[in-house]
């Protein structure tokens, strides 16, 4: 006997994989990783009966990782200041490859999280800022912020000028 | 230094996601042990993530070095671990088959027409309600399967309403004269559903009304004579004519969610898990009751028969008063509703509370890891479950470990881990299945 519908193995064993790959785009480190997909795999079992009508239950999933994640993080400060559970940092042996990108992820890595999670947010998952702010609770306004901060921190200069001005810049 | 640009940005992160270490350990098999252990140590931290297999409970036999490949997007599986040994107080599940003949059958998984059968409820002692859906988890049109018969006879069509974009027919809820159900939009914000109804005896459907606010937010549905009633996911119960007309908050249902018309209680059915339930209403009468909550027990559920509970990996099981309170050792889990006023799911199967016994159900692989279930879709606790006919096909794939793939897990210390040569292997569960076995609970013989 199993807890769990048929439709809701099928979902994990399906897109468990994917899952995983974005909440260690979001926390960084494979452990976090998986607790993160796991805990929000819970819960949507928990809830699957209801939301399973639901066409894309990947996307609610996605969102309570996003939210989580934060929360966590929030939860995890007040209760090991002194402890301290190693909010590790970037350790590059699993990224050999561009090191261009593996420095740029190490300084993604090294953001605030709620920083890091507007961005993969925006930039991995190709969210637009009024999709990020309902996930994350927040005003566009505050997405928006948090996202410019971010990217002045990493030095990535936004793209959404008018085609005018990029050429300009080029030249 | 120089500045970067949002393409490189996009790049360094989709790198990362595809650099990220494989998990080990089979996260479905993962998933559903913590699960169980889920009350006793909620917010654990990461260290026992990761999948890292560590042997939980005597008895627990462990997929150990479970691995998935990256990209292969089939290769996870539900692999659970069996149920713990036997107890004091629940005895060994035997085969539903066994033990109520009469209550299981076999079913057609799907239609004549290739849709595919979801059952929601039973109906009675032979008649098991379906819903027939075109693609996934569209709900298209609702038949009933007889399991005597056995046959099906089409009630009639679920329509989707015209111009809405998205729309998802949910929870289906059975009546003596009404079968009825809301639809939302799941996916976007708006705050929107319509209710419809069908004669129980088939017909055509009609849409009820549409509802928005906060009305919208249904959670729960039931049917009365005259009335579809239903309850939001603020708290607080609603009916309308099933002829049609406005929503009607009914007085005194403040922060109330129907369980079994025309019974609600004061919490969701699936969020403040660990919240006890401190007041059972019945909605018709007035009649308030609070149920008595024991020492230490978490996740209190009452319906009229039964509260159930959890203390710890034990299952608390009490009338609503307090009096024949039993623990049920080591079979905590989170879907304890009461079903047809006797049955509750524990971890090796059903238990009937009137009698003391136990149903081993679920359809498992040869070698017993692998197993799986479903229960009907009905608003109230329904009173059937189904799994696919015959054994579990599955299929194991095995890859061998480097030295730096188990580096990369960077694993937190004194955790069992994979050793490098050692081989990886996840069970992945292969094919549809053909016929469902269903068990009806409805047809179990009442206890002597």
């Amino acid at each position: 006997m199993r807890p769990w519908s048929v439709d809701f193995e099928e979902f994990v064993r399906a897109r468990g994989n994917a899952l995983y790959r974005y909440g260690f785009v979001l926390t960084g480190n494979a452990e976090d990783a998986a607790d993160l997909v796991q805990e929000a795999l819970l819960r949507l079992g928990d809830t699957w009966e209801r939301v399973h009508r639901k066409d894309d239950p990947e996307g609610y999933v996605r969102t309570i990782m996003a939210r989580q994640h934060i929360s966590w993080w929030r939860r995890r400060r007040r209760e090991h200041l002194v402890d301290a559970v190693p909010d590790k940092g970037y350790q590059d042996k699993g990224f050999d490859r561009a090191s261009a990108d593996t420095e740029l992820w190490a300084e993604v890595h090294a953001l605030p999280r709620k920083q890091r999670a507007v961005l993969v947010l925006r930039y991995y998952e190709d969210l637009s800022d009024q999709e990020i702010a309902a996930i994350l609770g927040v005003s566009t306004g505050t997405v928006r912020s948090q996202a410019s901060r971010a990217l002045a921190k990493l030095r990535v200069r936004r793209a959404a000028l008018p085609a005018v001005l990029e050429t300009g810049i080029s030249q | 230094m120089r500045e970067r640009t949002e393409a490189e940005l996009v790049r360094a992160l989709k790198e990362a996601g595809d650099s990220a270490p494989e998990p080990l350990g089979d996260l479905a098999g993962d998933l559903a042990r913590r699960r169980r252990l889920r009350s006793r140590r909620r917010f654990q931290m990461a260290l026992a993530a990761a999948g890292v297999v560590a042997v939980i409970g005597a008895g627990t036999t462990v997929v150990t070095n479970t691995f998935t490949n990256r990209g292969d997007e089939g290769a996870m599986t539900m692999v659970e671990t069996p149920a713990p040994a036997a107890t004091t107080s629940v005895p060994k599940a035997k085969p539903a088959a066994e033990l109520w003949p009469a209550a299981v059958s076999t079913m057609p998984a799907k239609a004549a027409d290739g849709w595919k059968y979801r059952p929601v409820t039973a109906l009675n002692a032979t008649e098991i309600l379906l819903t027939a859906e075109s693609s996934f988890e569209k709900a298209g049109r609702l038949e009933i399967w007889d399991t005597a018969a056995k046959k099906s006879t089409i009630l009639g069509d679920m329509p989707e309403p015209e111009g809405v974009r998205g729309y998802f027919a949910q929870n289906v809820e059975a009546g003596d004269d009404h079968i009825v159900w809301f639809g939302e939009t799941p996916n976007d914000d708006t705050a929107w559903a319509d209710l419809w109804t069908m004669p129980r005896s088939g017909g055509s459907a009609t849409r009820i009304g549409e509802l928005t606010g906060e009305a919208a937010a249904v959670d729960q549905i039931a049917v009365t004579k005259e009335h579809v009633v239903w309850s939001v996911t603020s708290g607080g119960v609603y009916r309308m004519p099933i002829t049609g007309g406005s929503p009607e908050k009914l007085a005194g249902t403040e922060g109330l969610h129907l369980i079994d018309w025309p019974w609600a209680g004061d919490v969701q059915k699936y969020d403040d898990w660990e919240k006890n339930q401190t007041l059972l209403v019945n909605v018709e009468t007035g009649e308030r009751l609070t149920p008595q909550v024991p020492d230490g027990v978490k996740g209190l559920r009452c319906s009229p028969e039964w509260c159930t509970g959890r203390a710890g990996e034990d299952m608390v099981v009490q009338r609503v008063d307090g009096s024949e309170r039993t623990t049920l050792r080591e079979t905590a889990g989170d879907q304890s509703a009461v079903r047809s006023g006797r049955f509750i799911q524990i971890p090796s199967g059903v238990y009937d509370l009137t009698t003391g016994q136990a149903a081993e159900i679920g359809a498992t692989s040869e070698d017993g890891k692998v197993s799986s279930v479903g229960s009907g879709i009905s608003s109230s606790p329904g009173s059937v479950y189904y799994w696919q006919a015959g054994t579990l096909k599955t299929k194991k794939t095995c890859k061998t470990l480097t030295k730096e793939q188990i580096e990369q897990m960077d694993l937190p210390e004194n955790m069992p881990t994979a050793k490098p040569g050692g081989q990886s292997c996840s069970d992945e569960i292969v094919g549809e299945a053909e016929d469902f076995v269903v068990l009806n609970l409805a047809a179990v013989p009442p206890a002597e």
